[in-house]
């Protein structure tokens, strides 16, 4: 099985301000507006640096914030990314496994 | 002003509106709205010296435009996103693929919908795609889904659950009840790549659909805005060596070279669009029901002359279904108000 | 078709209409106000029948012009008036898109301006209408119009629809008859009375005003105030803001000046006196 790689292009093509410990975004290309709260905005910055996988990415963010790297960890981030999906924020980058 | 006509002038020779009185403009403005032609005036308009109030409320058509762009491509990356995985390379229509490849006929146009093109062997597999990424039927009842699948030109159209845009895909630009059958596989073979697995039609197949599109789809409503593609898109064409015999060419393999004549009439007549006789053929009386037809709304706005309008609407149905099927539509329809 | 052309502050008018009466009471009710910037009207609205035989025929009122919105449901012809209102609504709230629209009234005192968003029902209108009688310049009873060049509230001081008790409440208050239009009865809103503001909010409809301070009113229960988070003001400001989206970027930076600079408040109020009071202790706060 082929895994996923994910990737985004953030804050490029962004304007963002932080507000009450979000991050409120304004993304041109879709012309619509975000709330983000953590971990999504680092989950974007991590992606724009390299593609990466849930499973590395979810490290990588373990890593960062200091938490521990278990599959509840690996849940929050695989439902965060279908978030950042659909919302245009990430895209998929390689095979699909199906 | 009575009619549209004054519109039809103002794209076709923006100096006409130079001469306008007061009045003359808040028509204008009114039936550009109602058109849905006020974008594309707009830029035409944009370096003629106008009154303030005028100028201010054009710059909002256009800003206007601007944002219906930004959306439009947004779906046309989104839809890209959906397909690509599934291998499927959608060829782009009218609006969309006006702004994506930068065409004149884009500059401040209304884009609605977002239509695609897909091989009929594909279209199984870009609904899953499309459903996968969010899609939903607008139509779920069982008739009005059977009715698309056996015998429109295109999907039930779909809805995204949380942008609330629609696509429609196509695997051919005309109902297969329609009495003239277009060559779908030829206008998918013919089509050109403007991004990695994007593509649009070529040139004389878009003039070909523009047309289709004019006359054989819906009742002429929206005819002004849709003539204006047509008008816009052969000025620029025109310029390529061999066009002309290549649109001649690419409309009789569609079986659409009298309705091309007939529109190429309407444009020449409408917005002085150059065309060559030999194509456009001899002007007929029926020309004028037609003219008149997409002239008619008054300076509120309102559409005019029913009559002439009800003519047109049996006439849409006509051409796109069989009559005993015409009434089986109908019937079907009216059992579900 | 009867006219007739009108200019509320950035918004120039036309407005049609099949039937003579529904004009003659839009004339008076907008007595006083300028007429369009060099006689050219840039937004239509218009009313009539929705089938040609009902201009007579049991006469039915459907709304329309540049801007229309799907199965609106057309009015008794007794409510004409009433549609043409919202015939002109309609324009801007579909069609503007030069300034921000919010949801909201606002009202002026020394140059700045108190913002009232709210649901129909929280009073704001009403608040805004009474405060245009007490000290204070009604700026807008329905759209605040913010010019997203400088920040500034740009007057539209569009008649008042008064709804229900609030119509006794400023028919008590007004002594000049001639600034109520008629008075609608069993309207789908109820009974309804519109009120033309008061010549200064009408003399003065080209002096923009800066905004001060976002109060968010609502009708009915004990007094209370309470701050408000500024993502939270955020997301109210645009869900009550009908062109927002298609505004793009320029107002998104100009709503985060305005979330991050401007105090915002919720309060409820049970009466008007006690509403009017507690905007003024706000404003007090404020200095204005």
């Amino acid at each position: 099985m082929t895994a996923r790689l994910y990737r985004a292009d953030y804050p490029q093509h962004c304007r963002t301000h932080a507000i009450d410990g979000m991050t409120l975004v304004f993304h041109r290309p879709s012309g619509t507006t975000h709330f983000l709260s953590a971990p999504a905005p680092e989950m974007l910055i991590l992606l724009s640096e390299a593609p990466m996988s849930a499973a590395v990415l979810c490290q990588r963010l373990c890593e960062q914030l200091d938490l521990p790297q278990d599959d509840e960890a690996l849940y929050v981030v695989e439902a965060r990314l279908d978030e950042l999906i659909a919302s245009g924020l990430v895209r998929v980058q390689g095979l699909d496994p199906h | 002003m009575k009619d549209a006509r004054p519109l039809a002038t103002a794209l076709a020779d923006p100096i006409s509106v130079l001469e306008f009185t007061p009045d003359d403009w808040t028509s204008l403005l009114t039936i550009a709205r109602a058109e849905r032609l006020d974008g594309s005036l707009a830029y035409r308009l944009a370096d003629l010296p106008l009154p303030d109030v005028v100028a201010r409320a054009l710059e909002d058509a256009r800003a206007q435009a601007a944002f219906d762009r930004t959306q439009a491509l947004w779906e046309v990356e989104m839809a890209h996103r959906a397909l690509s995985p599934a291998g499927i390379e959608p060829i782009l229509l009218k609006g969309s693929a006006f702004a994506f490849a930068g065409l004149p006929a884009g500059l401040g146009r209304l884009i609605g919908d977002l239509d695609i093109l897909v091989p009929r062997d594909r279209l199984d597999d870009a609904e899953a795609a499309l459903i996968r990424a969010g899609f939903e039927w607008v139509k779920d009842n069982e008739y009005d889904q059977g009715y698309y699948r056996q015998w429109m030109h295109e999907l039930p159209p779909l809805i995204h659950r949380d942008r609330e845009t629609m696509i429609d895909v196509h695997h051919t630009i005309l109902p297969l009840t329609a009495r003239r059958t277009p060559d779908a596989a030829a206008l998918i073979e013919a089509s050109v790549e403007i991004a990695p697995g994007l593509r649009v039609l070529n040139a004389a197949d878009m003039i070909v659909h523009a047309v289709t599109h004019l006359l054989a789809d819906g009742d002429l409503a929206g005819g002004l805005r849709n003539l204006w593609d047509i008008d816009r898109l052969l000025r620029l064409f025109a310029s390529t060596p061999g066009f002309w015999d290549e649109l001649d060419e690419r409309a009789a393999l569609h079986e659409m070279r009298a309705p091309l004549g007939l529109a190429l009439r309407l444009t020449n007549r409408l917005y002085a669009t150059p065309v060559p006789p030999r194509l456009a053929g001899y002007d007929r009386m029926r020309d004028l029901l037609f003219v008149r037809r997409m002239l008619a709304r008054d300076g509120w706005g309102r559409p005019i002359r029913p009559v002439n309008r009800l003519g047109f609407y049996i006439r849409s149905h006509w051409i796109r279904m069989p009559p005993v099927m015409l009434a089986r539509h109908l019937w079907t329809k009216a059992k579900a108000k | 078709m009867h006219h007739f052309s009108v200019r509320i502050g950035a918004i120039s008018y036309r407005v049609g209409s099949a039937w003579a009466a529904p004009i003659a009471s839009l004339r008076r009710l907008y007595a006083d106000y300028p007429v369009p910037e060099d006689g050219i009207a840039t937004v239509t609205a218009r009313i009539g029948p929705p089938r040609p035989w009902r201009r007579w025929i049991r006469p039915q009122v459907e709304i329309g012009g540049d801007h229309t919105l799907p199965d609106t449901v057309p009015m008794a012809l007794r409510h004409a008036l009433l549609a043409a209102e919202m015939a002109m609504n309609m324009q801007v709230a579909l069609g503007e898109r030069r300034h921000l629209l919010i949801h909201a009234s606002a009202v002026e005192r020394g140059g700045r301006a108190v913002i009232m968003p709210g649901d129909s029902g929280s009073g704001k209108s009403t608040l805004a209408a009474l405060l245009g009688e007490n000290g204070w310049r009604l700026l807008a009873d329905e759209f605040v119009m913010i010019d997203m060049a400088n920040d500034m509230v740009l007057p539209f001081p569009r008649a008042i629809s008064l709804k229900n008790s609030a119509i006794p409440e400023m028919e008590r208050r007004i002594a000049d008859p001639a600034r109520f239009g008629p008075l609608l009865r069993q309207t789908p809103k109820g009974e309804l009375r519109h009120l033309r503001p008061n010549p200064e909010a009408i003399a003065r409809m080209d002096e923009p005003a800066r905004p001060a301070l976002i109060l968010f009113p609502s009708f009915g229960l004990d007094p209370a105030a309470e701050g408000m988070h500024k993502s939270e003001l955020f997301v109210s400001l645009t869900e009550g803001s009908t062109n927002y989206i298609a505004l793009g970027q320029t107002a998104f930076e100009a709503l985060v000046r305005m979330v991050e600079d401007i105090p915002a408040a919720r309060f409820t109020y049970p009466d008007s006196e006690t509403g009017m009071a507690i905007v003024e202790q706000f404003a007090a706060e404020m200095g204005i």
